[in-house]
């Protein structure tokens, strides 16, 4: 899994790559509590080129939301299709993250 | 991993078995994912969304047997028996961790966005049939039809 940061003003885009599963979710979180102590309040979590998530990417990106939007913030996530649409629609995560 | 494979027939075999052995180990999960996704391509009925339901729902399967069912074990090896045919797909995965209780786990609650305790909702709901036979060895059967 690999995990791409981009600041750009007021906006933090984190571009996920390859499987964001039980074993890869725990390299992630640390990526993502940076975020979340750098108070960024736009952020944009695009998986178009993750290739299959599970549970555990799902708990990631979950928590990732919840601390952002506690902090007044929002998070995006853009491009899921395949595999991690059909997990985010039966989660009914796919309306919440503005899929 | 090893691998073996019958079949019920010569020439068009109608139910196919195929069972493969692999180290219960995260390291494996995207590997054994694999296995099952080149299998599904052998249900000749399966579209797309067959296969990311199988694979998903073998997916979490497979996590919690390594992070439960092994927990503190590093020598856990899980045994696949898979059952192909036309249209539908059976696998039974076979360990001898520690047993699980499907049945105390609660239903999520989806709106308050959970960030654990999905893993056996998602296996329920991603394929039409779930057996679960505790012992020695664990048995847990996941049917999906097309």
């Amino acid at each position: 899994m690999k995990c791409t940061r981009t600041d750009n003003d007021s906006e933090t885009r984190l571009e996920l790559e390859g499987a964001l599963d039980a074993l890869t979710a725990p390299e992630i979180r640390p990526v993502f509590d940076k975020v979340v102590s750098d108070a960024r309040r736009r952020v944009t979590v695009d998986v178009a080129k993750v290739t299959m998530i599970d549970s555990s990417g799902i708990g990631a990106i979950v928590s990732l939301f919840k601390r952002v939007k506690a902090d007044g913030g929002q998070v995006l996530v853009v491009g899921a299709r395949d595999q991690p649409l059909a997990v985010f629609k039966l989660l009914k995560l796919d309306r919440v993250f503005g899929l | 991993v090893s691998v073996e494979a019958t079949s019920n027939g010569p020439v068009e075999p109608t139910v196919t078995h195929v069972t493969f052995r692999l180290k219960a180990s995260l390291a494996h999960r995207a590997l054994a994912i694999d296995l099952v996704s080149t299998l599904v391509d052998h249900v000749k009925t399966a579209d797309r969304s067959f296969n990311h339901a199988i694979t998903t729902a073998f997916g979490e399967a497979f996590n919690n047997i390594v992070i439960h069912g092994y927990r503190d074990r590093t020598d856990g090896m899980l045994d696949v028996e898979a059952e192909l045919s036309l249209d539908h797909m059976t696998l039974r995965l076979i360990d001898d961790g520690e047993h699980a209780d499907l049945s105390s786990v609660p239903s999520p609650n989806l709106d308050g966005m959970p960030e654990g305790g999905l893993g056996i909702f998602m296996i329920r709901a991603l394929v039409d049939e779930v057996v679960y036979s505790s012992g020695t060895p664990n048995v847990l059967s996941l049917t999906k039809r097309t």
